[in-house]
């Protein structure tokens, strides 16, 4: 029988015992932050692979998971100028949730550009709902005031699912940002948010390192299949893209997005958001620091 | 068998009443699915196919007859052989009335207090020929009365942000958030200026139903006027029987107030069809049959002559109260438009394309044209802005006033400037990064462009700070950058109806 007595005193033993648990095993991970970079013209193949050196979508989704997808999906752009996160990317992602057991994968963003417009022209909402995805426009009730309790950014409107899922998988297009430099993981959580985001830019790099220790991505994967190396996030002339053929995948949103950065031609030291982030102890910029795991298929 | 004719006209009104709303609330995009071209569920155009008033009208005022009026000869033919069946029928708007009208009889205390002909029934006939005086001079305004254009306005400027309102108050379950939305609203962001005035038009319209039966299609419908002029020779009118005994009970349930034979001076053109006489008379001596004694209209020289004199110091208001397009910073009209001139004639003031355009940037005009322009539509980008790949008003525009364009004409049609007030823009006058106009600027190559000039910024540091500025020849004016820019109140980049700046002609 639980009596009061007996409950609090088997709380406070739990507690104490979590705390240590905790503790330990911080101390255990003061290891470097793992990232998988995978190589392959075929953009499917890189994923699994970049995911299996991660340990296997298995080990990150469990059967039963409420699974939120977020592309980055912004701009009224076909694939090919690598103004969005490329299709292909995004549809194999919901089919490996869906292969380790996940229930229902939602696949959504805010866009920048028309919703309607984006979301036919990016063709990632065509390509997941193929895989099973549940593919929708926000509205405004999608929205939630939330407390993002960071120091730039206090309340705002979130887009619900992305804070509610039972797992968050962010998969972002790595390109240049004529503000932040860099567009990639991090950044992508701009895309999570309502409200009237033009007030965002005036701050932007603590706004991204805000919302980035926010939103707690179960994993992010990077598309950096083909890369927007200039005149970003809209781009609109291949000139400016490149072919990588590459998918850098992380637990990491900071190391990630310093591995992308240094794919698009940028030294991380000189990406005020990525600085701001490791100083707050968010992930490692540092390439020393980073456990790299390259995979050529 | 008589009994059962107004069932009958029940069903048909119920029938075209639900097709019109299905027509009217369908014409939205496919939500669901994803696909390149932006296309409606249903031609909003097609509600004005049979409507003769507007075809006639604008038959007289542009010399041009859109195909779409085809359909609206039927009415006609319909009204010659039949009389007004469109009225008690068919129109979306009077079943409307009518369902109010039944509401009121229902509530009205005195039941015995009988409404009786009024000769001011007579306004409809002066409406409608005073539009039609203005039209051959002219000038169209026959969308500000023609019932159907009314209906669709009030229901897309006023009706929709209601949905809208009671869509965004959590009240409804899930399941029928993603109903309305997915088969009505299907964009979250309507916003009109206007919509409260359109509201009061559209309520007060209705409400006087409750002192009057059907007071709209009794006193001022001009089309309702148009097919009781029409109907004068139709050889189908309601007629008695010699058993009848003048009770009077007829004219008692008649909601068109056509005094069926209480004193033997029954207003045919008045009567509507609706047959609620039939069911009244007590001896069954009401029949509708041939007769082809014409009806008396009473139209008084007088009358007519001082209608012509009111529509023709309307046409010099109207002129007088004309706006020079080049001196009208904020009528910036759809892509596509005909030029100003005859798109004044040729628009009918239906705001359908305000309901379809999804993203709200089309919104009815007040002044901006002149008295001429009311409720015509212009773009505002502080409460949306035109889609790059979107051409939709053109598609749907029922008498071609906004012509259709391919997507790739339309990328390259300019409605409008964009304009930077550098003494609000954050890069220009504090010195602080704000990419966001340029980012979201559609064209290829971006008609925002960086000067990256190195001086201090608000705090008096030295950086390198991007300032934007305009290239007017890519500029098309879709008023994107307005709409985000962060200095709400009053965007610091703004569109005005010149194209190309000037720049370019």
């Amino acid at each position: 029988m639980i009596n009061r007595r007996g409950f609090i005193k088997n709380a406070a033993i739990a507690c104490v015992a979590l705390k240590t648990a905790a503790a330990s095993s911080v101390f255990a991970e003061e290891k470097k932050s793992k990232v998988a970079i995978s190589e392959s013209s075929n953009h499917k193949a890189a994923v699994r692979s970049a995911v299996a050196m991660l340990g296997g979508m298995g080990s990150f989704i469990s059967p039963g998971d409420v699974v939120a997808v977020k592309p980055n999906m912004a701009w009224a752009r076909e694939p090919q100028y690598a103004a969005n996160t490329n299709p292909e990317v995004v549809a194999e992602v919901v089919r490996l949730c869906f292969e380790a057991g996940a229930k229902k994968v939602y696949v959504t963003d805010n866009p920048c550009n028309s919703a309607r417009s984006v979301y036919a022209m990016t063709r990632i909402p065509e390509y997941a709902q193929k895989q099973g995805a549940e593919v929708f426009i926000p509205q405004n009730r999608h929205y939630k005031d939330m407390d993002l309790k960071g120091d730039f950014i206090e309340n705002w409107p979130v887009l619900e699912h992305f804070a509610t899922a039972d797992k968050v998988i962010n998969v972002p297009v790595a390109k240049h940002h004529s503000s932040s430099q860099l567009t990639a993981s991090m950044k992508n959580w701009i895309g999570a948010v309502g409200g009237f985001r033009g007030a965002l830019h005036q701050n932007l790099h603590q706004a991204i390192v805000d919302l980035a220790t926010f939103f707690k991505p179960t994993l992010n994967i990077v598309d950096c299949t083909r890369v927007l190396m200039s005149n970003g996030p809209t781009g609109g002339s291949l000139n400016d893209v490149k072919q990588l053929n590459k998918i850098i995948a992380s637990t990491d949103q900071v190391a990630v997005d310093s591995l992308s950065a240094k794919e698009l031609g940028f030294n991380p030291a000189t990406i005020k958001f990525l600085q701001i982030a490791n100083q707050k102890g968010l992930g490692i910029t540092n390439e020393k620091d980073i456990n790299i795991v390259y995979e050529k298929v | 068998m008589k009994r059962y004719s107004r069932y009958a006209r029940l069903i048909f009104q119920i029938f075209f009443l639900t097709l019109f709303l299905y027509i009217f609330f369908n014409s939205i995009i496919d939500n669901s699915v994803f696909s390149l071209d932006l296309q409606l569920k249903s031609k909003i155009e097609y509600i004005f196919a049979i409507d003769p008033f507007v075809a006639l009208t604008t038959l007289l005022s542009t010399y041009k007859l859109p195909s779409i009026f085809i359909l609206s000869a039927v009415i006609i033919l319909l009204t010659m052989i039949f009389g007004r069946l469109f009225c008690g029928w068919i129109c979306p708007f009077g079943t409307i009335h009518h369902f109010l009208s039944f509401i009121a009889q229902k509530l009205k205390r005195d039941k015995y207090e009988k409404a009786e002909y009024s000769k001011y029934q007579n306004l409809k006939y002066y409406t409608f020929i005073a539009i039609i005086f203005l039209s051959i001079m002219r000038i169209n305004v026959s969308g500000y009365l023609d019932p159907l254009s009314l209906l669709v306005k009030c229901l897309a400027i006023f009706f929709l942000p209601v949905v809208l309102i009671i869509y965004n108050s959590n009240i409804l379950s899930v399941g029928m958030q993603d109903f309305l939305f997915n088969n009505i609203l299907a964009r979250d962001n309507i916003y009109y200026e206007q919509a409260a005035l359109f509201g009061a038009v559209f309520v007060i319209l209705l409400g006087m139903n409750f002192y009057r039966n059907r007071f709209w299609c009794k006193y001022i419908c001009p089309l309702g006027g148009m097919l009781s002029l029409i109907s004068k020779y139709s050889p189908l009118k309601l007629q008695r029987k010699a058993k009848c005994t003048s009770c009077g009970l007829c004219s008692d349930s008649c909601y068109a107030d056509a005094m069926p034979f209480k004193k033997d001076n029954f207003k045919s053109s008045e009567c509507m069809l609706l047959f609620n006489c039939l069911s009244a008379c007590p001896l069954d001596s009401l029949y509708y049959g041939l007769k082809m004694k014409p009806s008396e209209i009473d139209l008084s020289k007088r009358a007519t002559v001082k209608t012509l004199g009111i529509a023709i110091s309307s046409f010099f208001i109207i002129k007088t109260g004309a706006k020079a397009v080049a001196k009208s910073p904020q009528l910036i009209r759809p892509p596509g438009s005909i030029p100003e001139q005859e798109f004044l004639k040729t628009c009918i003031r239906c705001g359908a394309c305000m309901k379809v355009c999804p993203e709200n940037f089309l919104t009815p005009s007040l002044f901006e044209s002149g008295i001429e322009g009311l409720w015509t539509p212009v773009g505002n980008a502080d409460y949306g802005y035109c889609i790059y790949n979107c051409n939709l008003c053109g598609k749907m525009c029922p008498t071609g006033a906004i012509e259709e364009l391919s997507i790739e004409e339309k990328q390259k049609t300019a409605i409008a400037t964009a304009f930077i007030d550098e003494n609000r823009c954050l890069p220009h006058t504090y010195g602080i990064d704000c990419i966001v106009c340029e980012e979201h600027c559609p064209t290829s190559p971006k008609a925002i462009y960086f000067n990256e000039v190195r001086e201090k910024d608000h705090k008096g540091e030295l950086k390198v700070i991007k300032k934007p500025k305009i290239n007017p020849e890519q500029c098309i004016g879709c008023g994107i950058c307005q709409y985000r820019c962060p200095v709400t109140d009053k965007s610091a980049i703004y569109m005005t109806s010149i194209k190309h700046g000037g720049v370019k002609v």
